[in-house]
């Protein structure tokens, strides 16, 4: 429930609740608790709505799943195929 | 006794962690060193001139992709956007005295600023689409970036056969005024630096400023390193993607202005692979694929040491093919140890 849909009675209502909860009647404080849980939902459905359009963002490294261990070894492999690339190459230019 | 072989335990996993992390400059630097070895005239002003003058305007787009990879995102159309705009460019740009060009009905030099923001606007209006695609519609930036390069080649294509010749002969004989911008230069402590040089350092600056000093930058990092997070602080998520899309949009207009005058000559395949040159220079600069980690000096880094590789490998005259296949485990490398990073952090 928005502020622009609230008549001038729940406003009252909230300030009254704000300056002395307990000089409101049961039926005051039943209908403020029902706004407050049509509010709290309300929020609650926008937030996973939020959630639901994030989900589609993935990022590139979400599906990594190899250890530390395991990338060190790709890591010393690489480095040594860039090397052994390089020296060919400069091998081969120079003869 | 125990306590020295704990030590000393700590000390080697330090250093081998030193080692991992920074494997990539080491090899680089060793390659580097192994040129120069054989080749010593390698390292000459001219040679480091040249490897930085190279560096400058493809620097330039890796300013404007590092922020979309910190937003853990990429670009693959940066180089055809580049094509796209270069050729408009060189086409306003053409010599009035020059009977092939591409509008004859320009009869008189254009105002260099002409050709700049129309170059800056093209290359923007398609970037600001890519950002669209990824803010608004949640499609993944490879996607959405590599169906515009493609549409973007397609116009390059039928943007430089629609000349007057009726071939697709290359964009040439520039007004004077265009090329001097760029190859021109200016004398600094004894030494001729080329005006396109002090471009890359102006814009690392500004890029530096955007990153680090503003609003957008700093809502760039939060969306890059958790968008979640980010959306429910406040940050609009949206506003900022759209925001960093575009500035990378300015920086491939200006990028593309930039090489225009520097190569000369513009033709369809003007452009081609510049992307994976801005995006490994980006990786080997420490901007991190999962987003949310990066810095402009790390960008100039990467930048200038992928150039220098490269330079060096063509100085000795390295089987072209063979650099592409060193270029692509560079990469690999560069990527992997990004991902150990990341390992390392989760």
């Amino acid at each position: 429930m928005t502020k622009d849909l609230q008549t001038p009675n729940d406003k009252l209502i909230e300030t009254a609740a704000k300056e002395d909860p307990a000089a409101l009647t049961l039926e005051e404080r039943e209908a403020l608790l029902k706004k407050k849980e049509a509010d709290l939902s309300k929020k609650e459905s926008e937030i996973e709505a939020s959630k639901v359009n994030l989900r589609f963002r993935y990022k590139l490294y979400d599906r990594v799943n190899v250890s530390v261990k395991t990338m060190n070894i790709v890591i010393v492999v690489l480095v040594i195929a860039l090397l052994l690339l390089v020296a060919y190459g400069i091998y081969d230019a120079r003869n | 006794m125990e306590k020295a072989i704990a030590k000393s335990k700590v000390d080697k996993r330090k250093v081998s962690e030193f080692l991992l992390t920074y494997a990539l400059y080491f090899i680089l630097g060793i390659i580097l060193l192994v040129v120069i070895i054989i080749e010593p005239k390698f390292l000459s002003l001219t040679n480091l001139i040249n490897i930085l003058k190279q560096a400058s305007t493809k620097g330039i787009l890796a300013l404007g992709c590092a922020g979309l990879i910190v937003l853990a995102g990429t670009d693959l159309s940066l180089g055809r956007i580049l094509g796209l705009s270069a050729a408009v460019t060189a086409s306003i740009v053409q010599s009035v005295t020059y009977a092939s060009r591409y509008y004859p009905q320009i009869t008189k030099p254009v105002p260099l600023i002409v050709p700049l923001l129309v170059s800056i606007v093209i290359a923007t209006a398609i970037s600001a689409f890519n950002g669209f695609g990824v803010a608004k519609l949640h499609l993944h930036a490879f996607i959405v970036t590599l169906g515009t390069s493609l549409i973007a080649y397609g116009i390059t294509c039928i943007y430089v056969e629609n000349q007057a010749m009726g071939s697709a002969m290359a964009l040439s004989t520039f007004d004077l005024r265009f090329t001097n911008i760029v190859n021109g230069t200016i004398k600094l402590f004894g030494v001729q630096i080329p005006y396109v040089i002090l471009y890359f350092f102006l814009a690392s600056f500004i890029m530096y400023i955007i990153w680090n000093k503003t609003t957008l930058g700093k809502n760039m990092f939060a969306v890059g390193g958790n968008e979640e997070a980010a959306a429910v602080s406040g940050v609009n998520v949206t506003k900022t993607i759209m925001g960093v899309y575009i500035i990378a949009g300015i920086a491939y207009g200006i990028g593309a202005f930039l090489e225009a005058a520097r190569v000369q000559s513009v033709s369809t395949s003007t452009g081609f692979n510049y992307e994976l040159d801005a995006i490994s220079a980006c990786v080997i600069g420490g901007i991190s694929f999962s987003g949310g980690v990066g810095n402009v000096p790390g960008i100039m880094v990467g930048v200038i040491i992928l150039q220098a590789i490269n330079y060096s490998l063509y100085y000795l005259d390295v089987n072209a093919y063979l650099q592409f296949i060193v270029k692509g485990v560079i990469i690999i490398l560069a990527v992997s140890i990004d991902v150990r990073k990341y390992l390392k952090r989760k």
